[in-house]
């Protein structure tokens, strides 16, 4: 199994090394910018947690999409137009007055991108890798949170 | 593998910080290349796949993982799979810095013949149908196996040898594990089980349940 080689002391900062990394893949023809291009202006204008909100505010106001919702997250969640990458499965839970639900990955971050767009910097904090949700998420659910009845 | 990424209960991390409403989506433009130049290597450029992608980030270094941040650590991802599949020569990246720089450094030339892993996925995405019915029912006692692979897996270490109650039959998926490492797809049933958190993480555990998807190998059934 190999590793990736161990820290330099005069590491070098990540925006240098992307940009030269960008740089080596795109002079072989390996990369196109403009579709690097498209990515980043599709994750920063089209999909965002504003898309979630329109989810969850549909379900406010028209029971029987909530029942979809809650039945079968990932096709009720399509009729509003969105789904894609990260985006294959969604199972929707409902908070209640004695339930709160907290959703975390607690490996590798992975994060339902169609409906909250890519992690909030508060999740992926560096040192913290998965970070909080990755670690104390998972044994202090009420961390952080104001304190529900039961926590799921 | 029990990389780095599984953390999942440690503790000695800080505090979180509150996102803000007017959160950038990138907080610096390197980030949102770093992201796309991800996405394309992944698939693409290195002929890999997303599980893969999972186990280059637990396969970094302490330092690669943790002192770039979240999309450094995406870079430093897409680097190494890149250099697993030997589209780069190691040290390549860092070269070209220094050259970028003005110093005078000789840049490594391109590997003259890559080493893409011989993979083809059946259909996109990672859910799969499995014919067989699945060997546990929703209120089936079952416990996490406890293994300690070498290789990638979704099973986190926290719950191995924990027992829960199946609560929802989920899609059948490709297994991550063999998924991985291009030693086939090995699609099987997946379940979300409920564990007790006082079963995971002791009598003086704060009470709530914990739900976690595993795939049917991961799990025996319990009394």
């Amino acid at each position: 199994m190999t590793t990736s080689a161990p820290t330099n002391p005069d590491r070098l900062p990540p925006a240098l090394r992307t940009e030269a990394l960008e740089q080596l893949l795109v002079e072989r023809g390996l990369v196109d910018p403009a579709v690097m291009d498209k990515f980043i202006k599709t994750y920063e204008q089209d999909v965002g947690p504003l898309n979630g909100a329109k989810v969850v505010a549909r379900a406010w106001t028209d029971p029987e999409f909530k029942q979809r919702l809650l039945d079968e997250g990932t096709a009720a969640i399509k009729e509003l137009g969105f789904g894609g990458p990260q985006g294959e499965h969604i199972v929707v839970v409902e908070n209640t007055s004695n339930t709160h639900n907290v959703v975390v990955c607690t490996l590798c971050s992975c994060y339902p991108w169609p409906v909250l767009a890519c992690r909030p910097a508060g999740t992926r904090i560096p040192p913290t890798g998965p970070a909080w949700c990755g670690s104390r998420v998972w044994c202090s659910p009420r961390w952080g949170w104001s304190s529900p009845t039961t926590s799921r | 593998m029990d990389g780095i990424a599984d953390m999942g209960g440690s503790r000695g991390w800080g505090r979180a910080s509150v996102p803000t409403d007017d959160e950038p989506v990138f907080a610096e433009p390197w980030e949102g290349r770093a992201f796309a130049l991800t996405l394309l290597t992944m698939g693409r450029v290195s002929g890999r796949n997303l599980d893969a992608f999972r186990n280059a980030l637990e396969r970094l270094s302490p330092d690669d993982y943790l002192e770039d941040g979240y999309y450094g650590r995406w870079l430093n991802a897409a680097e190494l799979m890149l250099t697993d599949s030997a589209i780069l020569t190691p040290g390549a990246v860092n070269a070209r810095v220094r050259a970028n720089r003005g110093e005078d450094v000789d840049e490594p030339a391109a590997p003259e013949q890559d080493a893409k892993p011989d993979y083809q996925p059946t259909v996109a995405g990672s859910l799969r149908t499995v014919a067989d019915p699945p060997r546990f029912a929703v209120g089936d006692r079952v416990r996490a196996k406890d293994i300690n692979p070498e290789g990638h897996t979704r099973l986190v270490g926290y719950l191995r040898g924990r027992r829960g109650v199946v609560q929802r039959i989920q899609p059948a998926a490709l297994l991550p594990d063999t998924n991985a490492h291009f030693e086939g797809e090995n699609p099987q049933h997946v379940y979300s089980v409920g564990f007790e958190s006082t079963e995971v993480w002791g009598s003086d555990a704060e009470p709530f349940q914990l739900s976690a998807d595993l795939f049917e190998s991961y799990l025996e059934a319990a009394e």
